[in-house]
């Protein structure tokens, strides 16, 4: 089952330094303009992101250890750019605590 | 907290937290002994400014949602990247455009944040929550809903008590149209559930003659 470009929304922070998922772009088959958050998400060995108007392969992405192989070939005048060089992201630790606070 | 029987809110302490926006997800990932990582996605459901909380619901087969809802206990530690997105989000910016949540299921969770976050800052923003369930056990947030401060609908879609009052049916088209703020009202609309759930809702609110750029959805997949 697919899901949207909104959960992968961590690996591409790490891929552009920066959040994509409300990034705009055009798909190179049909011209439909979506957000990134809008895109099908298909997951497998790697992922394939398609436009959800014509279901043309936009970017497709293959994650192995820290590193992220990326081609945006499909998805257009996005101005999205992966990072050039190895860059360490954020992990924080959270730790549990009492789970009856006032939210 | 325990939500339901199988659904648990952690409250998380990260000292080093940069603050999230409502809508905002975090990724888990879990290391075993042997180095095998998993890491799922899980959304915010408390409000930003407030401690962070993630609604994590059992999936039986699961590689981290077991040890979320059953076994993790105050003190333990785990990794978490994030906040996450910036598409499915909705920020009091002072707009007076009316929010039209849907939800299925734990899609809740992050239509939940936003509630929250309207209510916090006193925001008079017209809001509605329609909210499929199961049954009536299924119901996150079930008591806070009703204090939450707008308007929350409910359809129970397998099963409903004696005397319900809400829908007890899947959401169609119809039931949109009979809760929705109009088209010409420009609500902004936020979808979050199970993918065949928002695909549905989001084809039958373009049908209602909403745009689709008005309608912000997340997809977390099977069920």
């Amino acid at each position: 089952m697919h899901v949207d470009g909104n959960a992968i929304g961590g690996m591409l922070n790490h891929v552009f330094g920066r959040d994509a998922t409300d990034v705009s772009g055009r798909c190179r088959e049909c011209g439909a303009e979506n957000y990134v958050g809008a895109l099908l998400v298909y997951r497998a060995a790697g992922v394939v992101v398609r436009c959800p108007s014509c279901h043309a392969t936009l970017m497709k992405l293959v994650e192995a250890r820290d590193e992220v192989w990326v081609d945006l070939g499909g998805f257009l005048g996005s101005g999205l750019e992966p990072l050039g060089e190895a860059r360490i992201h954020v992990v924080h630790t959270g730790e549990l605590v009492d789970g009856d606070a006032e939210l | 907290m325990t939500e339901t029987p199988s659904v648990r809110t952690l409250v998380l302490n990260i000292p080093d937290w940069p603050g999230h926006r409502a809508g905002q997800h975090v990724d888990v990932r879990l290391t075993a002994e042997d180095g095998y990582q998993a890491e799922r996605s899980y959304s915010i459901g408390s409000a930003p400014g407030m401690p962070l909380a993630l609604t994590v619901e059992l999936l039986k087969d699961g590689e981290v949602s077991p040890y979320l809802v059953e076994e993790v206990v105050p003190g333990d530690r785990f990794e978490l990247r994030g906040p996450i997105g910036g598409y499915f989000v909705w920020d009091a910016d002072g707009s007076d455009e009316p929010i039209f949540l849907v939800a299925g299921g734990s899609g809740v969770v992050p239509l939940m944040s936003m509630l929250r976050h309207r209510r916090a800052v006193g925001s008079n923003v017209p809001a509605k929550l329609l909210y499929s369930s199961r049954t009536l056990a299924d119901v996150i947030y079930r008591t806070e809903l009703d204090e939450i401060g707008a308007e929350v609908i409910q359809t129970l879609t397998r099963e409903q008590p004696p005397g319900w009052k809400g829908y007890g049916r899947r959401v169609d088209a119809e039931m949109l149209g009979e809760v929705q703020f109009p088209p010409e009202q420009n609500p902004r609309v936020f979808v979050c559930g199970p993918t065949r759930f928002v695909e549905a809702v989001a084809d039958a609110l373009v049908g209602l003659g909403h745009r689709p750029g008005r309608i912000r959805t997340e997809r977390f997949g099977g069920a």
